[in-house]
């Protein structure tokens, strides 16, 4: 069917007509369907398109790392930053401390039979060697700490944190929550290391007998 | 030829009106289905909403855990009212521009029906625990083929009206809505060979997921709404749009650029940087294709804004342009390497994607339906308060809704960034933002329910008829309009 | 006229055929090289999840931990994520190449999980946190997971096939209506299975830079 001829049903019936047009009146009254206008591209826009070609073709080139799929770096041959300047040991000792608040909660208390306190705890305040030790290799397993008894298990975070980073959330730990004890370090930690750094976690037992040994 | 078409408005008008009844039930179907989904991705939405702020609000139900409502939300949002919206108006809209009628209307009512079976059984498996783990592909394999099959007809129906037109001119919506057509199987199919049927895994994965994730609101949902406003806003006032060559630069820049840009949702991430970049440069080059559309549908616009105190349609088409430049300026920002710094991984991303999706895509779909519905039906709005309450709605809700997620997003990554702010202490600090968010999306609910009871009674056969179209006008506006026409008749005769 | 019809649909295909082959193909076939690498004892980095790790990412999976969870470490410098001890290194292609579907994620309104095995092994902790976030991590807006956990009562008997070594007891202030101890289910405790074996802190070369 040809769309300049009404539909034959529409003719064959005239007086039907005004109905269908009242029943369609929103069709009636409708503008024509759209059509383009013809008004030219700004000069201006055109710059600017060109300026972000530029800039696209810039930055596919300065950023692409070397294109291979494992250059994680945009600008190709950049090194890893480098380490920054020794910090504060309180301030950077409660940055690091964010990661312990999940046993041993923000306050430093523990969770009541299941993760020992920090606070008042002898582990904490007394030899910085055993400290440093617990904080290195971790815990598997039975541990008395104030006469109660835990059965869990603390992570090792020798990889995780340097020794500057240890001794600071050290010194942090042992002058928070009520401790008061002397800060710690980096030499301890680096010694203690160096000594037992490729050991698995401690059990009560084998810790009494590092501790012991001095 | 068309040419006759133009010149004699009672042929056009009787060749419009065999559109749309050929069209009616096919067209129908899918957007009520558009209005279920959409209550129920706005339902599903402020149960996970409501469950952030308070985790214990319908707690210990494993169905409605926060990891399994939340992906039913956005599948029933973006497959089930942005594919039914979408292929509506893809049906429409090419009749419409084509003159032709909508071919085998039959078999696409099957179609809506199949989809919405689909989304049905996808969702509930979603609850049940069957998600493929996929973000935006959660849906499990066995509804994907109920989601495809009516597509397809849809695709067929679109490509014989726009290869049997009976215009000579290709109008710039239909552009877009081939483009659609074109692309959305293609998208689907490869993403899902990709993820869910194992063709690539690991970090290829991952890309193909973003790639996905990203484009099938870019080169779905977007075109769809772009080829809405095309369409909608000279057609309402009555002029032509701006600039044929616009309209052509704009077009090929938005195919060209949008489709790389979907690994920015992964920037920082194991990937190499060069998919970054290219995903950073994709998103910035959407600038020309955003400006360009911009300035076709703004300058358009200038000097008819007074058309927006009464036609509901032209209210929404232009809340939706302007929402799109605003949002893709901000996605576009947002790829950068610096901004994604800060708000990769927070709400702010959320609280863009509504941005767009609530405050661009989806008034664009309602603007056709106010616009379409009263021309398949034969019956008119039943009220112009419901509709008033329904474009105030979603214009606060989602502006609430955007504000207080972008903000909080912003402020949330600046906490992250700061390694001795403890995580919980940023968790507290959202949790007001979030509650904020609750009631954006409440008032974006009530506005739902006044489209979905207009929608109900217009549905409904010759119950009410109106032969005058709704206008947001008060009483006093309408009868000074009504005493000029009256003036205006007299002095005719 | 139809070739221009043509021409706009080829073109359209042209571009997203383009972006997938870019974006997909191209980078899939950048990883083809990526093997497994041996580690001083001998096993491999990164091994395929078998048994109940498997399992237990079922169930990640299944609960939608993806949603506001991450796997995923940016680099030094780049965000705080290493120096909020949520990993030793950047991660890098190689760690997920046994990973199908891929967990990434890419929010993270809970912290992120490629290393939590690394810094939280204990698995009480992660018993009560999943049963009850507010016990360990108080303030925090998880869910709980009641439902991965069976409640006993004081006295009450341990479900049959059940063994005394997996029980977990609730500190004494988070007790509820009696509720002392409880017991995961099979889901429970494969999700903590797989959640303590997530670690991506193995010193993978092309993560040095």
């Amino acid at each position: 069917m040809k769309s300049d001829q009404p539909n034959p049903e529409f003719r064959r019936a005239p007086e039907l007509q005004d109905r269908i047009l009242e029943m369609h009146s929103a069709a009636m009254r409708e503008m024509s369907e759209p059509r383009d206008g013809i008004r030219p591209t700004p000069v201006t826009f055109l710059i600017l398109c060109f300026f972000f070609t530029m800039w696209g073709g810039y930055y596919i080139g300065a950023y692409g790392g070397d294109w291979t799929g494992t250059g994680m770096n945009e600008k190709a041959g950049a090194a890893a930053p480098v380490a920054s300047a020794p910090q504060n040991p309180m301030a950077l000792g409660a940055e690091v401390y964010n990661a312990c608040t999940q046993c041993h909660q923000a306050d430093g208390k523990g969770l009541a039979g299941q993760f020992p306190p920090l606070a008042a705890s002898e582990y904490v305040t007394g030899d910085e060697r055993r400290f440093a030790a617990i904080l290195l290799n971790g815990i598997n397993g039975d541990f008395v700490v104030n006469g109660q008894k835990y059965n869990s298990q603390m992570p090792a975070w020798k990889d995780n944190y340097n020794d500057e980073e240890i001794a600071a959330v050290m010194t942090y730990v042992r002058n928070s929550f009520g401790n008061k004890a002397a800060p710690v370090s980096k030499q301890v930690v680096e010694a203690v290391r160096k000594e037992v750094g490729a050991n698995g976690p401690w059990s009560e037992s084998s810790l009494a007998e590092f501790a012991a040994k001095k | 030829m068309s040419a006759a078409v133009e010149t004699n408005p009672q042929v056009e008008v009787v060749s419009r009106i065999e559109v749309d009844r050929s069209a009616e039930g096919a067209v129908t179907i899918y957007w009520a289905s558009a209005l279920f989904w959409l209550t129920i991705a706005t339902i599903a939405g402020l149960i996970s909403s409501a469950k952030l702020h308070s985790p214990d609000f319908l707690g210990n139900i494993e169905w409605l855990t926060f990891g399994r409502i939340r992906p039913v939300h956005w599948d029933t949002a973006i497959y089930g009212f942005g594919g039914t919206a979408a292929s509506g108006t893809l049906l429409w809209l090419q009749a419409r521009l084509c003159q032709t009628r909508i071919p085998f209307p039959a078999l696409l009512i099957a179609g809506g029906v199949i989809f919405n079976v689909g989304i049905l059984l996808g969702s509930i498996g979603v609850l049940m625990g069957q998600s493929t783990g996929v973000e935006t592909l959660e849906l499990p394999l066995y509804a994907m083929p109920l989601l495809v099959i009516p597509y397809v007809f849809i695709v067929i129906a679109n490509f014989k009206m726009y290869f049997t037109r009976k215009t000579s001119h290709t109008y710039v919506s239909q552009w877009y809505l081939m483009a659609v057509t074109v692309w959305f199987p293609i998208l689907v199919l490869s993403a899902e060979a990709c993820t869910n049927l194992g063709a690539v895994d690991g970090v290829a994965q991952a890309i193909a997921n973003w790639w996905y994730g990203h484009n099938v609101v870019g080169l779905f949902a977007t075109p769809t709404g772009i080829a809405a406003a095309y369409y909608l806003i000279p057609k309402v006032i009555g002029k032509p749009i701006h600039s044929y060559h616009l309209s052509l630069l704009g077009f090929w820049s938005n195919a060209i650029f949008y489709n790389w840009a979907g690994t920015h949702h992964l920037t920082g991430g194991p990937l190499p940087a060069w998919t970054i970049t290219i995903g950073v440069v994709g998103s910035l080059m959407m600038f020309i294709p955003v400006i360009t559309i911009g300035i076709n549908h703004h300058m358009t616009m200038l000097g008819s804004f007074h058309h927006l105190k009464t036609s509901p349609t032209l209210r929404f088409a232009v809340m939706g342009s302007m929402i799109y430049t605003l949002s893709s300026f901000q996605g576009s920002l947002e790829s950068l390497r610096s901004h994604q710094e800060i708000t990769h991984f927070t709400h702010y991303t959320i609280g863009h994607v509504h941005f767009g999706m609530y405050g661009f895509f989806a008034p664009l779909m309602f603007a056709m339906m106010y616009y379409a519905m009263p021309r398949l039906t034969g019956n008119e709005w039943s009220s112009a308060r419901l509709i008033r309450i329904h474009f105030w709605c979603t214009l606060i809700g989602m502006l609430v809704y955007a504000i207080s997620m972008c903000y909080a997003g912003i402020r949330q990554g600046m906490m992250m960034n700061d390694p001795t702010a403890p995580f919980l202490d940023i968790v507290r600090f959202t949790v007001p933002f979030l509650w904020i968010r609750t009631l954006g999306g409440l008032i974006l609910f009530a506005g739902t329910i006044a489209f979905l009871i207009n929608f109900w009674r217009i549905v409904q056969p010759h119950r009410l008829r109106f032969v005058t179209p709704t206008l947001m006008t008060t009483e006093r506006d309408y009868n000074m309009l009504l005493n000029k026409e009256k003036e205006l008749e007299q002095n005719d005769k | 006229m139809t070739s221009r019809k043509i021409g706009l649909t080829l073109g359209v295909f042209l571009t997203i055929t383009a972006s997938v082959t870019g974006l997909v193909i191209v980078p899939n076939w950048q990883f083809r090289e990526l093997q497994p690498v041996k580690k001083a004892d001998g096993s491999q980095y990164p091994m395929p999840l078998f048994g109940e790790q498997a399992k237990g990412r079922e169930v990640y999976i299944d609960q939608g931990c993806i949603y506001c969870h991450s796997q995923q470490i940016r680099m030094k410098g780049y965000g705080a994520d290493i120096r909020r001890n949520w990993g030793t290194r950047r991660s890098v292609p190689r760690d997920y190449i046994h990973e199908k579907p891929h967990q990434l994620g890419t929010m993270r309104t809970g912290p992120d999980l490629a290393s939590i095995g690394s810094r939280q092994p204990s698995t009480v902790w992660h018993a009560l946190h999943l049963y009850d976030p507010q016990i360990t991590s108080p303030g925090s807006i998880m869910p709980r997971f009641q439902y991965l956990y069976t409640e006993l009562r004081d006295g009450e008997a341990l479900p049959p096939g059940t063994f005394e070594a997996d029980v977990v007891k609730i500190p004494p202030q988070f007790q509820k209506n009696g509720v002392t101890r409880l017991m995961p289910t099979d889901r429970g405790k494969a999700l903590v299975e797989y959640l303590k074996g997530l670690n991506k802190t193995f010193p993978l070369p092309e993560a040095a830079q």
